[in-house]
């Protein structure tokens, strides 16, 4: 691994240049619309970009290796399986913008199609979420760079929060969207790199020869938890993508015709680096290397097959795809919010010059409340992230069919996201982890077709555009 | 006389006592997922010198042993494991040659969940997926014939 004073240089340098592009990119945003969602002018390429890599968290470079030592082909597989949400979300992203041109967060869309009671429950399973996601990538920072470097706990998850809520609060999503294009060129080449040296010291017949005398069931056709979690993942992550205002928040910021294209490329960009990542952790036993913590596969193998520039490459690797995903969940969340709670809640009428500011301290408040959070270093606030799976998952179908479908009303939605977070939430203890999402996606299924069939409503599609005079029929041509 | 084999003799005692080790898990390790964290040390064994060797087997008496690891790692991930029982055990090294016991033995059995459970999940969950994407395709497609309705 690297020496403690290594890892503070590459910290340094990336902190440094992260907040410089923040500062740099921060005029942009000359007012409300252009901090929360650039302008609403993102185009294909910072629009694929930045889905890919906020998509890419820690959790992608660390747990898909672990997931494949762990479940083998059909867990690297099941963790590839969060490609579809954002191949699903594609079609769904032109029709966000069809029907609410100039909204600004997923709050908007359930408070305008359901109602009151939907709209609070859904921003509680979203900052829920939100928080956990927030809280377990700070947490993981912090443990990362400890173990990739030696640098402590508390120093490395400070440093990793500090940086992106600079850069987030000088630039707003133009930094977001900016600092994510560079890191997904990063996070692709590193994870191609390490995946190259991988099969050039492996041949895949010694590969397959090895796990299939040592560790059969890494390759057996019928692994069962690995097919119990294949939908499990799929859903969960379903869920976090449909509901979670970091990519609405894209949605609305990128260019009329860009967001179809954009979440399609983000989804094919971001398949290859769990199956890559996890292959790495498959080729763990093959190149003789103990595995005494199976949460430090990847670095453990990256680091063997390239010593010490893997650790290099693994350490930038992980700050990237760390950064990525914390600016754009300090940015929506904070979004949302500024959006739902303070302007249509708290203080309607506030001006954007106001709301702007509301939404910079609200950056900092998170920034802050995820740092107290992370730093006694709980490892049962892990938990939590796993824990929001049955929450978002039930979220699934009201989403969907309240974006394409008529009938559903406040009812079937608020049912099917407490009984599916209830339900689901209960099947987490007592099943387990790998039926806890699905089992609450198809109960919320369930029962919001059921509640829609028996008190069918007749929704106006035009409720959803609260500035009507912007033309949908103009701009659907 | 007897004071010198015997001293001897104790301070082989102590000396293979100090070169001994044990795994700290509980044994028997129940896993459903074929996995396990085995972990192991000693005490009063400085552990930075020190080097291990881990053996696994199909059968209790080892008959057929399969040595994992040889290191100074006081800790291993087995994973990919069959339905059943397999047994491990770990001791300390000299260099190549053994420095001590063989540690008492841990089992870890693994008990996959059933066909059938895994089946009926896999049928509910292929079925939530095709109408998820059937809704999300569907409408997609109602909307790009009929704009101006949808």
């Amino acid at each position: 691994m690297l020496s403690e004073s290594t890892g503070f240089i590459l910290l340094g340098i990336f902190g440094v240049l992260w907040v410089a592009l923040g500062i740099y990119w921060g005029r942009k945003a000359k007012n409300l619309e252009g901090f929360m969602l650039a302008g609403r002018n993102v185009g294909l390429a910072l629009g694929s970009a930045t889905a890919m890599a906020t998509w890419v968290t820690s959790n992608t470079i660390m747990l898909a290796p672990k997931f494949a030592l762990q479940l083998g082909v059909w867990g690297l597989i099941a963790y590839s399986t969060a490609s579809f949400g954002l191949f699903l979300f594609a079609p769904m992203a032109f029709r966000i913008r069809r029907l609410m041109p100039k909204a600004y967060t997923s709050g908007d869309f359930i408070r305008l199609r359901y109602g009151l009671v939907a709209w609070v429950l859904f921003l509680l399973i979203s900052l829920v979420y939100s928080m956990a996601w927030l809280v377990s990538m700070g947490m993981a920072g912090g443990i990362l760079l400890q173990a990739l470097s030696g640098i402590d706990y508390w120093i490395g998850m400070t440093v990793i929060l500090t940086v992106c809520v600079l850069y987030t609060l000088f630039g707003g999503l133009y930094a977001v969207i900016g600092t994510d294009f560079i890191q997904s060129i990063v996070i692709l080449v590193g994870v191609v790199i390490v995946g190259f040296f991988v099969l050039s010291m492996v041949e895949m017949e010694t590969v397959y020869d090895s796990i299939q005398t040592e560790q059969p069931m890494l390759l057996a056709m019928f692994m069962p938890v690995a097919l119990l979690s294949l939908f499990n993942n799929m859903f969960f992550g379903f869920g976090e993508v449909f509901h979670n205002n970091v990519w609405w928040s894209r949605a609305f910021a990128m260019r009329e015709g860009v967001p179809f294209k954009a979440f399609m490329l983000s989804g094919l960009f971001w398949l290859p680096i769990p199956i890559a990542a996890g292959f790495i952790g498959l080729c763990a036993l093959p190149l003789g290397i103990n595995i005494p913590d199976a949460d430090m596969v990847g670095p453990l193998v990256a680091s063997k097959v390239l010593g010490w520039s893997g650790a290099i490459v693994v350490f930038v690797v992980v700050f990237c795809s760390l950064a990525s995903s914390i600016d754009s969940l300090l940015a929506a969340t904070a979004d949302l919010l500024t959006e739902d709670v303070f302007r249509k809640m708290l203080a309607p009428g506030t001006s954007d010059i106001v709301l702007r500011k509301v939404s910079t301290y609200l950056v900092l408040g998170l920034g802050l409340a995820t740092w107290a959070l992370c730093l006694p270093r709980l490892g049962n606030l892990i938990e939590v992230l796993f824990l929001s799976g049955p929450l978002v998952a039930s979220a699934i179908w009201p989403v969907v069919c309240g974006l394409y479908w008529r009938k559903p009303g406040q009812l079937a939605a608020v049912l099917a996201m407490v009984s599916g977070s209830l339900v689901g939430l209960v099947a987490y203890y007592t099943i387990g982890w790998f039926v806890a999402s699905l089992i609450s996606a198809a109960l919320s299924m369930a029962i919001t077709i059921t509640i829609s069939l028996i008190l069918p409503q007749n929704f106006q599609w035009s409720s959803l555009n609260e500035h009507p005079d912007t033309d949908l029929a103009a701009e659907a041509k | 006389m007897l004071a010198i084999p015997l001293l001897f003799l104790a301070a082989g005692c102590i000396l293979r006592a100090e070169m001994s080790v044990a795994f700290t898990n509980d044994s028997p390790i129940q896993t459903e997922q074929g996995y396990a964290q085995l972990n192991w040390g000693d005490e009063e064994l400085d552990s930075a010198s020190i080097t291990y060797e881990l053996q696994q087997s199909r059968t209790e008496d080892f008959a057929e042993p399969r040595t994992l690891y040889r290191g100074q790692d006081m800790a291993s991930f087995v994973s990919g494991l069959p339905s059943g029982e397999t047994w491990y055990r770990v001791r300390v090294l000299e260099g190549e040659t053994p420095a001590g016991p063989w540690s008492p033995k841990l089992v870890v059995v693994v008990e996959y969940q059933s066909t059938a459970f895994v089946v009926t999940w896999l049928i509910i969950g292929l079925v939530v997926f095709v109408a998820t994407v059937a809704a999300v395709v569907g409408g997609h497609a109602r909307m790009k014939l009929n704009p101006t309705e949808a």
